[in-house]
């Protein structure tokens, strides 16, 4: 059953992928964002035509080698920090994360430093301590309709919490300045819960600087405390 | 890559603009990418993240509406509504695993997480689909 499933993702995948880029036919609302949208499509298809032969032409022979070079995000101050390279295997530090395939048993949360565009962010898994305090931290935290989170920009961008379960939410928790956003499992809805004081961002802030990071983000990091 | 990014976002023209902006980024740094290819790939998957992040907070709601064609088979339609409800990280997983048949360890690599994590998350999305698929 399983290898069936596996083998119609393989097979029916790329048709959910062409059908979705493919205009609805006869849908004036598509004719419409396809005719506002065709010089950028244009451009779009000769940088990748260009962008694409570049990459056949200078690609090294082992394509699965990791990239040594990273995106150089901005401080809040808007000056570049230099982003260290990530040589092969040389991902962040992180706990074990339990190899169990049993479905019913809870993960552990995992926090992502969002910081990076260009390499994977930071991870770590919380302790069970910390995802105790996280849980009681949320929990206090009232639902608003009101709050807008902030769109992202270069540098850092606040935590994402995945997996994360309490007695009032379960999902994946956007963790900014003074909003948390909530993607509630398992029907993916969204609630935002308002956090004025920045309380859960300054929690997790902490427990992030006691993790092995480079010294720009560490830097970056320490500015929320 | 716009293939990929579509079935990330969902979105044909969220996708064109990731990776747009990906490609943008990779031309800035070409002299000094090792792996122009798998760079690239990075950045699309971060920048989608990003993307379905900032899209879930404006909807405040619903999994991402995928519209497909009107002719579209019945059994791709149910495929697409069942992935679409998966988790962000378990969409990333499958999509990464079954549509770019990358192999577990590089995904871990892209995620930066562990290739166990990639398992179980495979696994549980798995065990999700089927569950949705067959009912």
């Amino acid at each position: 059953m399983t290898e069936q499933l596996e083998q119609r993702l393989r097979s029916q995948l790329p048709h959910v992928a062409d059908s979705l880029s493919t205009p609805s036919t006869g849908s004036v609302t598509h004719a419409t964002v396809r005719h506002r949208w065709a010089p950028r499509v244009a451009l779009l298809g000769l940088v990748g035509l260009l962008a694409t032969g570049a990459v056949l032409l200078g690609q090294r022979a082992d394509d699965s080698a990791p990239q040594t070079l990273v995106a150089a995000p901005l401080a809040s101050n808007g000056t570049a920090i230099e982003e260290p390279a990530a040589p092969p295997g040389d991902l962040p530090p992180r706990a074990e994360v339990p190899t169990a395939m049993d479905e019913t048993s809870p993960e552990p949360a995992l926090v992502t430093i969002l910081v990076f565009s260009g390499r994977p962010n930071p991870t770590w898994q919380l302790t069970a301590d910390q995802d105790a305090q996280l849980q009681l931290a949320v929990d206090q935290l009232t639902v608003t309709s009101s709050a807008n989170q902030p769109d992202s920009t270069l540098g850092f961008n606040g935590f994402v919490v995945e997996d994360f379960r309490s007695d009032s939410h379960q999902g994946s928790l956007t963790v900014s300045e003074t909003v948390v956003a909530c993607e509630c499992y398992p029907d993916g809805s969204t609630i935002l819960l308002a956090d004025p004081n920045g309380s859960v961002l300054r929690l997790l802030a902490v427990w992030a600087l006691e993790q092995p990071l480079d010294a720009a983000v560490t830097s970056i990091i320490s500015e929320h405390h | 890559m716009v293939q990929l990014a579509v079935l990330l976002t969902g979105s044909p023209t969220i996708a064109e603009d990731v990776v747009q902006d990906a490609f943008s980024t990779v031309i800035e740094r070409w002299d000094k990418l090792d792996n122009p290819g798998g760079y690239l790939r990075t950045v699309v998957v971060n920048n989608c993240h990003q993307e379905h992040r900032r899209a879930k907070v404006r909807a405040r709601s619903e999994p991402p509406s995928w519209v497909l064609p009107l002719d579209t088979p019945h059994e791709i339609v149910e495929l697409r509504d069942a992935v679409a409800r998966l988790s962000r990280r378990q969409r990333t997983i499958v999509v990464l695993r079954y549509f770019l048949d990358l192999p577990d360890d590089e995904i871990a690599n892209m995620l930066g997480c562990k290739t166990s994590t990639v398992r179980s998350n495979a696994h549980r999305a798995i065990a999700h689909l089927r569950r949705e698929l067959s009912s």
